[in-house]
């Protein structure tokens, strides 16, 4: 029982993971090209994705050496990279390296980036200064600004600003920016008014011994300062923490960010140990979470029984059967006297017997921890960008919920896999989660789960404003 | 650096500093911190003072930046993962030279002091890594295209895993390379050689918030010391009156213990960087007149720093003493 027990949790946890073989380092930014997406590591080893869950080995980039990173200006990829690894014993000259590509597509007769000789250096350390020009991150900012920030522990990380049409150091400058310190991994974001430094701290390269782990400091200047969350400057060590580690993965690093549409964006890194695949590095995706104005990692949801509660009212979606009154109970004021008593739970066998046999509707109503309000969510091996799809039914039975024609909602008594039984689940920037179904019969219109009223529920287009598009997941 | 290459490198900050308008912000102070200096000499980081320097203020931020700093001793350590609070303990309160650990204030050394210690006898740095990427170097850049020297690894001891690691499943997870250059504790094996070393103790004040260990070890060492070190440094702390409830505030790379008046008030163990407010102590109190305050840090490869400020109980920073090389 024990041992079914372990291993029953050990899948569980694991299949919360990329899945496939999605073993790399220092991943570039996740980059999407005709509907697929690539990332590269260390070295300039490939994985890519038909669906962003499932990852396998890709293309390498040739002549590609520390910590690339990719960003799409236009209608073309820019690459940077470091061409040495970082040095320790000795010297630290590197040299930070950008280049163009038309398209990611290997099959594409445009594939291809321009031979080492011909790529653009845009930034260098010497064998012995306060930096290391290792772990190249870029960002187009939202005035049309590029800036690449790069630099290991070995002292400063250091920005510069480059020509977004050519990639290249602009002609103006003649010195780096000191940023931040002793740290590695670092990128830059935006949001609302403030740009984000993103670095890693801790211990790099130690398996499961790790300790890597993400870290941001934010300034309302591209060029800093970068100040944490207790006022302390990144130039003296600052940072808030994004992810360390959790359960079965450790040593979070070498942040990137993809924004899918308002409110829903993920971070891309890689865990320095998967616990659950040797103790491999493996590439990892999951939501990102603002609060306060900072970011952190979010959570997939895990596969389990909850209340699905709607974010509009609070209420909970169910299965519309007869509500069936339990018995016992002392009412209000608290009755007589005498020793407590559990009340017991309504069972799913209390009351399956008379439900329908076939669909049933579903509806938002109070919660009372009910067979017909608890939802167990399973995930499949196919997904969406860091997320699994879900089959989504009825705890202790195979009755799923169903998109169906007319973009409405039903549940159907037995899950089939067809595509209007699979949902994406995608933590949003605020916590809370949208549920989109995969498909929906008749329509290619993309929809999610939303309110219509307090009590019901139906399939709508996605507004991060609108609250009626967003619920939450409750385990008691 | 040569002169020339200085004179065009502030030229050149200069015309960076007005091209840049609005990014530098309202301080018309400029942190030369701020900007690239690619000069490791040491006076790009210490000026050295004399025994009898008047006293000096915690910085701005309240930074002590004056310490007497003896040249390290060499404890060669490949590795940071070894730093065990144990470990620590045992390394840096080792008693290398007579009366390394005093507290007595009238016996501190003096800027120019020498002692002759027995040490390890420095090792190679590094153990292997990867010699580079990619071969052949993009065009243009001072540096492209150097390989990194072989005996080198990144700052934690390892080298950067390329790509996917191979099959198999060992116990404990593959790490970088497959494991073995993180792992177990630094102490060697067999006996280490040793050496006689004459160590001169230094009073300096620091040009930077933080105490770069580093170049100072390279500094006062022609060049021959930068990793597997130990640091011993002291700064006296002068009060006018008792100031109870204070903590002591610390960051290092790596690992350091840290003692008022002889009080251990503090450990940073582990591999770790330097980060300001990294540890503090429990309440202390400054009393009136001098208070020692001593620290000890150990780095194996990698960059090496610290800094230190005291704070007061209700958060806010400690700056109303002076600090002296005596």
């Amino acid at each position: 029982m024990g041992l079914v027990a372990l291993v029953s949790v050990s899948m569980s946890e694991a299949v919360m993971a990329q899945i496939g073989a999605p073993f790399i380092h220092d991943p570039a930014t996740i980059a999407e090209c005709d509907g697929k997406y690539y990332t590269w590591g260390t070295g300039g080893s490939g994985l890519v994705s038909e669906d962003g869950w499932v990852w396998t080995s890709g293309e390498r980039i040739p002549n590609v050496g520390a910590a690339p990173d990719m960003l799409k200006i236009g209608d073309r990829y820019l690459l940077a990279y470091s061409t040495t690894g970082g040095g320790l014993g000795g010297g630290h000259a590197g040299t930070i390296v950008t280049c163009w590509g038309k398209t990611l597509d290997p099959k594409s007769p445009d594939y291809g980036f321009p031979p080492a000789a011909e790529r653009t250096t845009v930034a260098h350390s010497l064998t012995d200064e306060d930096c290391d020009a290792i772990d190249a991150g870029l960002i187009m900012t939202s005035d049309g600004r590029l800036f690449v920030t790069f630099g290991t522990y070995f002292g400063f990380i250091r920005m510069t600003e480059l020509d977004p049409q050519t990639g290249a150091r602009l002609d103006t400058l003649t010195e780096d920016i000191n940023i931040a310190v002793d740290c590695e991994a670092t990128t830059m974001i935006e949001h609302d008014g403030w740009y984000y430094l993103l670095g890693t701290h801790g211990t790099c390269c130690d398996g499961v011994n790790s300790t890597y782990n993400i870290i941001c400091g934010r300034s309302k200047s591209p060029t800093g300062p970068f100040i944490d969350n207790v006022g302390r400057d990144m130039i003296e060590g600052g940072g808030k923490m994004v992810l360390g580690c959790r359960d079965g993965y450790t040593g979070a690093g070498h942040f990137g960010r993809t924004i899918i549409e308002e409110g829903v964006e993920k971070m891309s890194f890689h865990w320095e140990a998967d616990y659950y695949q040797s103790g491999r590095s493996t590439l990892a995706i999951l939501p990102i979470v603002w609060r306060n104005g900072w970011p952190e990692a979010g959570y997939n949801v895990k596969p389990g029984v909850y209340e699905i509660e709607s974010e509009r009212r609070g209420y909970a979606l169910e299965i519309a059967t007869e509500y069936v009154r339990l018995g016992g109970g002392r009412g209000m004021f608290g009755g007589g006297g005498g020793a407590n008593t559990v009340v017991p739970f309504q069972k799913l066998e209390d009351v399956i017997g008379n439900w329908p046999k076939g669909n049933i509707d579903v509806r938002v109503i109070d919660y009372q921890f009910r067979p017909n309000q608890k939802w167990e969510l399973v995930p499949v091996e196919e997904g969406t960008l860091g997320t699994p799809y879900y089959k989504i039914l009825i705890a202790g039975t195979n009755r799923a919920l169903a998109a169906v024609a007319g973009k409405e909602l039903t549940t159907v008594p037995e899950f089939t896999g067809a595509p209007e039984q699979l949902w994406s689940i995608d933590q949003l920037v605020d916590g809370t989660y949208r549920i989109c179904p995969k498909a929906v019969p008749g329509t290619n219109e993309k929809v999610c789960l939303i309110s219509i009223g307090d009590s019901n529920a139906s399939l709508g287009k996605f507004d991060f404003n609108d609250v009626n598009c967003k619920w939450n997941f409750r385990q008691y | 650096m040569n002169r020339h290459f200085k004179l065009i490198l502030a030229v050149g900050m200069a015309t960076f500093l007005i091209g840049c308008g609005s990014d530098t912000g309202s301080n018309s102070k400029i942190d030369p911190q701020r900007y690239a200096n690619r000069n490791v000499d040491f006076d790009q980081y210490f000026t050295e003072i004399k025994a009898d320097a008047a006293p000096a203020k915690p910085d701005e931020k309240g930074f002590i930046r004056r310490w007497t700093i003896i040249e390290p001793i060499n404890k060669p350590n490949s590795g940071n993962s070894g730093f065990s609070d144990s470990y620590i303990l045992a390394e840096l309160t080792k008693e290398y030279f007579k009366g390394q650990f005093t507290n007595d204030i009238k016996a501190l050394p003096k800027t120019g002091d020498k002692v002759i210690v027995e040490t390890e006898a420095p090792r190679a740095s590094g153990r292997g890594g990867f010699g580079g990427f990619g071969g052949g170097a993009p065009a243009g850049g001072p540096g492209a295209g150097q390989a990194r020297p072989q005996g080198q690894a990144r700052p934690q001891g390892q080298a950067r895993p390329q790509g996917a690691p191979q099959g198999g499943a060992p116990q404990g997870g593959f790490g970088g390379f497959g494991g073995g250059m993180m792992g177990g504790a630094p102490a060697a094996a067999s006996a280490p050689a040793t050496i006689k070393d004459t160590l001169e103790w230094h009073s300096v004040d620091s040009k930077l918030f933080n105490i770069k260990l580093i170049r100072f070890a390279q500094g006062t060492s022609n060049g021959q010391k930068r990793y597997g070190l130990i640091f011993n440094a002291f700064t006296v702390i002068n009060c006018d009156q008792d100031i109870p409830n204070v903590r002591l505030a610390a960051g290092s790379n790596a690992s350091s213990i840290w003692w008022l008046n002889g009080e251990k008030i503090l450990t940073l163990q582990a591999d770790r960087r330097m980060v300001a407010d990294d540890g503090m102590s429990k309440r202390v109190t400054l009393k009136k007149g001098k208070n020692l305050l001593r620290g000890a840090v150990i780095n194996g490869p990698g960059m090496s720093d610290m800094c230190v400020r005291f704070y007061n109980e209700d958060g806010t920073i400690l700056k109303n003493y002076t600090v002296t090389n005596n």
